[in-house]
C-alpha cells in the first residue's frame, strides 16, 4: 500500500534530525497560527499564492530563497562544527551517514533551492519593468514555475524526517549514487526534487527567452536595453539550453535505479564518465546562470550609484554574451583528473582560461563606471565593491586551477571549496543581496534601514575571508573535500579559524534578518513615495513602488539607453500621452498550485515507490491542466477608473526629480 | 598575496607548496606562475577599486564628474588587451604543461621503473607489485629517484589515488585503467588518500607512501614477503567486501592476472555493448 514507507523510515532515535525536523514543523505550526489569527488566509491566497503577477512570483521566490538559505546554512554550522571538534582521538558529533546526508543536502540546497530562485526571483522581479511590459509573456506558466520548484523545496525539506537524503555529494556521481552503493530512498529524493523543480526552471527561461524579445517597449532595441535584462536574457538562453540536459542525465540515472538499466553502474556496459560529462555539460552552464544575474545587478548599482552613464555598454554586453558561449565549451575542468590525455585537458583548459577574460573585461568596466563619476556609498554599493575585490581572487584561483598539471593536485580539494565559494558568495550571493536591497523599495515601497545592512556587509565580508582564507591554505596542505574526520594536527588551526569564520557570517545573516523587521517597524520613515528612490536610469524607477498591477498605465518610448534617466534628464514624459485605455490582465488562479500539490504527490509517490498514487499524482497533473486550458474565463479588464485613481495618486513622473 | 606564498612555503605541512617529486615540483612551480600573472590583473583591480571609490565619492565635490562619460577607446582597448596577453601567456603554459604533465605520460629516467597495480576497495587501496608477486593494503612502497607506473582501477565506485607532495592525482574507475606516473626525489613517508568521495568509509581511506633508498624498499619486500597472507580469488573476495579504517596487511603472494581480473570483471560487459568506445 505504501511502498518502501513505513514508520520506521523516520529516524526517531536522531536527537539532531528530530530537533530540526520539529523546529521546522514548530516554525509552519505558528505561521499558520499567525495567519489564522490575523484572519490572512483568504489574503494569502488570492492575494499570493494563486497571483499571476511577476512582481509577486519575484517576492514569494526570494521569500523562499530566504528560508532555503537558512536551510542551508545551518547546514554549514554544523558542517563546520564537526570538522571544528572531530581532529585526531575525536570523532566529532555527526556520523558519516548524517554528515554525509549534510554535505550533500548543503549544496543541493545552495544551488538549486538559494542562489538559482533568488535569482529567479530578481528577474521576476524587475525584468518585466526594465522592459517597460505589463508581465511576462506567459503569467499561468511563471505562476507554475514556481509551484514546481517549491515542490522540489518541499521534498528536499521531507528528507529531513521522512527516510533519508542523498550521501553521494551534491553531484551524486555514479556508481557511487547507483542501487547498488546507495540503496536507500535519499538518491531519489535528489532526482524527483531535481527533476520536478528543474522543469519549473526550464519553464522560467522559456517564459523570460520570450518575454525579453518579444515584449520590449517600442523603442527599446537590444542595445538599448538594460544591462540587467541584458544577463537575464544570457542567464534564461543558458537555462533553456543547458536543463534539459540535467533533466536527462537525472532521468538516466532514475533509469537505472528503478528499472535496472545500466547506463552508468559499473557493469552491465555502463559508464560513469558518460554522468559525469552530462552533469557537468549541465553544471557549468549553471555556474554561469547563478553568476550572470549577479553581474547585472552589480551593472544596475554601479551605474545608478555613481550617477553617471555605465562605462563600455557594448563591451559588457559582448563579454557577457561571450561568457554565455564559453560556459558550454568547458566543461571538463571539473574532471582533468578523469585521464583524458593532453590535448583534451588543455584544450579544455584553455577555454577556461579565456573565460578571464570577458570577466576582467566586465571588471574594469565597473571601475571605469566609478571613474569620474559622483559615488554614493549606500549598502547595495558597499555589496558592489566588496564583490569586486573578492571576485578577483575567486577568479585568479580559477585560472590556476585551469591549468590542468596544477588541478592534480588541487582538485577536489578545499582549495576547490575555497574557490567556488570565493566565486558564488562573493559573485552570487553579494549580488543577490546587493540586488535584493537595491529593488526592495520597488518591491515593498519602503527602503531598508542602512546601519544594519552596512553592519551585515561588514560581518559577511569579515565572515568570508575568515572562512575561506584558512581553506584556501588547507587545500595546500592536501585536505581533500567531503571527509569528516582529519587526523592531521596542523590542519586543526585552521579549521578552528574557519568555524570562528562561520560564526561571524552568521551574525551578518542575522543581521540581515534584523534588518529586515527592524525596516519593516521604522517603514514610515523610510517610505518612497516617487516610486524612484535612488534617483534611477531605468524604467521601473519610473513607476510607483510597489507598482500597480499593470505595471505601466501607458506603454513608455524608449529613446536612449537609461531611458528613464534621459527622460528625468529632458523632461520628457515617461509614457505616452495617450488617452488611458482599460488593461487586459489575467486573473489570478489556484491551477498553479493544483498542479504544484500533485507534482508532489508525484515525486513523493516515485521516491516510495507507492505507484497508485505515483498515478494519481499523474492523472491529477493532466485533469487541472485540462481543466485550466479549457477555461474561457481567465482574463480581465482592469477599468479605465482604476488606472486613472492610481494615476492620479502617483502621477507619471515628468522632468527631473526635485 | 606572494608574501602569504613565500610563507607557505617555509611551512613544512604546506604539502602542495613543498613537493618531494619531480611532478610536484613542477606543479607547483606552475601554481606559482599562474598566480604571479593573474595578480599583475588583481593589484591594480583592487587599487583602482579602492582609489577611485573613494575619490569619487559623492561628498568630493572637487572631483570630475562626466556623468554621460562611458566610452574610451584607449581603456576598452587596454581592458581587452591586456587579459588576453595574460591570458595567452597562461595558455601556452596550459598547453605545455598538459602535455608534459599529462598522468598518463611515463617519466624518463635512468631508473627502471617499479610498476605497481591500484585497486581501490571499500574503503581502503590495494596496492599489488606484479613483479614482485606481493601486495599491501593502505601501504605502497617504492625506491626514492625511481620512476613509479601505477595502473589503476576500481572494485567499487570512483576514487581519486593522490599523493599531494609527490603530485598528480588520477581517477580509479570500475571496468577502466587509468595511469599515474610519480617520482620521488626525496626519501620520506608520505600521506595518502582518495581525493573522490566514495562514501561511508572515505575518511579513513588514506594510506602511507614510502619513498625509500633501494636498501629499505627491500627491507619493505623482504616484510612482505613474510607475511602468512596470500592474494589469490577467495582471499580478494573477502578483502573486497566493505571495511573502514582499514589497518595496513601485506601478502606475500599475489595470484597471476588479480588485476586484469577486476577490470575485466566490469569491462567485458562494457566491450560488448560498447565497441567503438572502447576502441575494439
Amino acid at each position: 500500500m505504501f511502498g518502501k514507507l513505513t514508520l520506521s523510515a523516520i529516524p526517531f532515535g536522531n536527537p539532531i534530525i528530530m530537533g530540526a525536523f520539529g523546529f521546522m514543523i514548530f516554525c509552519v505550526i505558528a505561521l499558520a497560527a499567525a495567519v489564522t489569527y490575523f484572519h490572512k488566509w483568504k489574503w494569502l491566497w488570492k492575494e499570493w499564492l494563486t497571483s499571476v503577477d511577476h512582481k509577486r512570483i519575484g517576492v514569494m521566490y526570494i521569500v523562499v530563497a530566504i528560508v532555503m538559505g537558512m536551510r542551508g546554512f545551518a547546514d554549514v554550522v554544523m558542517m563546520r562544527s564537526q570538522l571544528a571538534l572531530s581532529s585526531g582521538a575525536s570523532q566529532g558529533y555527526l556520523p558519516p551517514e548524517h554528515y554525509d546526508q549534510i554535505f550533500s543536502a548543503h549544496g543541493v540546497i545552495m544551488i538549486f533551492f538559494m542562489a538559482m530562485p533568488f535569482m529567479i526571483g530578481l528577474i521576476n522581479l524587475s525584468v518585466p519593468l526594465q522592459l517597460g511590459a505589463r508581465d511576462v509573456a506567459f503569467p499561468f506558466l511563471n505562476s507554475v514555475s514556481f509551484w514546481l520548484f517549491l515542490v522540489g523545496v518541499v521534498l528536499v525539506n521531507l528528507s529531513l524526517a521522512i527516510g533519508e537524503f542523498a550521501k553521494t555529494g551534491w553531484v551524486a556521481y555514479p556508481p557511487l549514487s547507483e542501487l547498488t552503493y546507495s540503496p536507500g530512498v535519499g538518491v531519489d529524493y535528489y532526482i524527483w526534487s531535481l527533476e520536478i523543480a528543474g522543469i519549473g526552471t526550464l519553464l522560467t527561461g522559456i517564459n523570460f527567452l520570450v518575454t525579453i524579445i518579444m515584449m520590449r517597449a517600442p523603442g527599446m532595441t537590444l542595445m538599448k536595453m538594460p544591462v540587467f535584462s541584458w544577463t537575464a536574457l544570457c542567464t534564461m538562453i543558458l537555462v533553456v539550453a543547458a536543463f534539459p540536459i540535467l533533466t536527462v542525465v537525472l532521468g538516466l540515472l532514475a533509469l537505472d535505479r528503478y528499472l535496472g538499466m545500466h547506463f552508468f553502474t559499473n557493469g552491465g556496459g555502463g559508464n560513469m564518465m558518460l554522468y559525469v560529462n552530462l552533469f557537468w555539460a549541465w553544471g557549468h552552464p549553471e555556474v554561469y546562470i547563478l553568476v550572470l544575474p549577479a553581474f547585472g545587478v552589480f551593472s544596475e548599482v554601479v551605474a545608478t550609484f555613481a550617477g553617471k552613464r555605465l562605462f563600455g555598454y557594448t563591451s559588457m554586453i559582448w563579454a557577457t554574451i561571450a561568457i554565455t558561449i564559453l560556459s558550454f565549451i568547458v566543461w571538463l575542468h571539473h574532471f582533468f583528473t578523469m585521464g583524458a590525455g593532453g590535448d583534451v585537458n588543455a584544450v579544455f583548459g584553455i577555454t577556461t582560461m579565456i573565460i578571464a577574460v570577458p570577466t576582467g573585461v566586465k571588471i574594469f568596466n565597473w571601475l571605469f563606471t566609478i571613474y569620474r563619476g559622483r559615488l554614493r556609498f549606500t549598502t547595495p554599493v558597499l555589496w558592489t565593491l566588496g564583490f569586486i575585490v573578492t571576485f578577483v581572487f575567486g577568479g585568479m584561483s580559477g585560472v590556476m586551477l585551469a591549468n590542468a598539471p596544477a588541478d592534480f593536485v588541487l582538485h577536489n580539494s578545499q582549495f576547490l571549496i575555497a574557490h567556488f565559494h570565493n566565486t558564488i558568495i562573493g559573485g552570487t550571493v553579494f549580488g543577490a543581496i546587493a540586488g535584493f536591497t537595491y529593488w526592495f523599495p520597488k518591491m515593498f515601497g519602503f527602503k531598508l534601514n542602512e546601519k544594519l545592512g552596512r553592519s551585515a556587509f561588514l560581518c559577511w565580508f569579515v565572515g568570508f575571508y575568515l572562512t575561506f582564507v584558512p581553506l584556501y591554505i588547507l587545500g595546500f596542505m592536501g585536505m581533500t573535500r567531503r571527509v569528516n574526520h582529519t587526523d592531521n594536527p596542523a590542519w586543526h588551526p585552521l579549521l578552528l579559524l574557519a568555524a570562528a569564520g562561520v560564526a561571524v557570517t552568521a551574525l551578518g545573516l542575522f543581521l540581515l534578518l534584523l534588518q529586515l523587521v527592524v525596516s519593516f517597524a521604522q517603514r514610515k520613515k523610510n517610505l518612497d513615495m516617487t516610486g524612484d528612490p535612488w534617483n534611477g536610469r531605468t524604467l521601473e524607477w519610473s513607476v510607483s513602488s510597489p507598482p500597480p498591477p499593470w505595471n505601466f498605465a501607458r506603454i513608455p518610448l524608449v529613446k536612449d539607453r537609461d531611458a528613464f534617466w534621459e527622460m528625468k534628464r529632458t523632461g520628457s514624459r515617461t509614457q505616452e500621452p495617450a488617452d488611458l485605455r482599460p488593461i487586459r490582465l489575467l486573473r489570478n488562479t489556484g491551477a498553479g498550485v493544483f498542479i504544484g500539490a500533485f507534482n508532489l504527490l508525484l515525486g513523493f509517490a516515485m521516491i516510495w515507490h507507492i505507484w497508485w498514487l505515483a498515478i494519481a499524482g499523474f492523472l491529477g497533473v493532466i485533469v487541472v491542466l485540462i481543466i485550466r486550458t479549457s477555461s474561457d474565463d481567465t482574463e480581465y479588464d482592469v477599468p479605465v477608473e482604476e488606472i486613472a485613481r492610481h494615476e492620479s495618486k502617483h502621477p507619471p513622473r515628468v522632468g527631473a526629480q526635485g | 598575496m606572494l608574501w602569504a606564498v613565500a610563507f607557505l612555503e617555509g611551512c613544512s605541512n604546506v604539502t602542495v607548496l613543498d613537493p618531494k617529486g619531480q611532478i610536484g615540483a613542477e606543479e607547483k612551480s606552475l601554481i606559482v606562475t599562474a598566480a604571479v600573472l593573474m595578480l599583475i590583473v588583481i593589484v591594480p583591480v583592487i587599487i583602482m577599486a579602492i582609489t577611485f571609490a573613494w575619490r569619487y565619492r559623492a561628498s568630493n565635490t572637487r572631483a570630475r564628474y562626466s556623468p554621460d562619460w562611458s566610452h574610451s577607446r584607449v581603456i576598452e582597448i587596454s581592458v581587452w588587451i591586456v587579459p588576453i596577453i595574460i591570458v595567452s601567456i597562461l595558455g601556452y603554459l596550459g598547453w605545455t604543461k598538459s602535455h608534459s604533465l599529462d598522468p598518463f605520460k611515463p617519466i624518463t629516467s635512468k631508473a627502471k621503473p617499479v610498476t605497481i597495480q591500484v585497486v581501490s576497495l571499500d574503503w581502503k587501496w590495494l596496492f599489488i607489485y606484479p613483479d614482485e608477486h606481493v601486495a599491501a593494503v593502505n601501504e605502497v612502497a617504492f625506491p626514492v629517484n625511481t620512476p613509479v607506473d601505477f595502473f589503476v582501477t576500481s572494485d567499487t565506485v570512483m576514487n581519486s589515488l593522490f599523493i599531494p607532495q609527490l603530485g598528480s592525482q588520477i581517477y580509479s574507475m570500475a571496468g577502466m585503467q587509468t595511469q599515474l606516473h610519480l617520482i620521488a626525489n626525496r626519501i620520506g613517508t608520505y600521506r595518502g588518500l582518495s581525493a573522490n568521495f566514495s562514501g561511508q568509509g572515505f575518511s579513513g581511506m588514506t594510506f602511507t607512501a614510502i619513498a625509500s633508498s633501494q636498501a629499505g624498499y627491500s627491507d619493505w619486500l623482504r616484510k612482505a614477503r613474510q607475511s602468512a597472507r596470500r592474494l589469490d580469488a577467495g582471499s580478494y573476495a573477502s578483502l573486497a567486501r566493505a571495511s573502514e579504517n582499514n589497518p595496513v596487511q601485506f601478502f606475500s603472494s599475489v595470484e597471476q592476472n588479480l588485476f586484469a581480473e577486476v577490470v575485466d570483471k566490469y569491462a567485458g560487459d562494457r566491450m560488448k555493448t560498447m565497441p567503438i568506445l572502447c576502441g575494439s
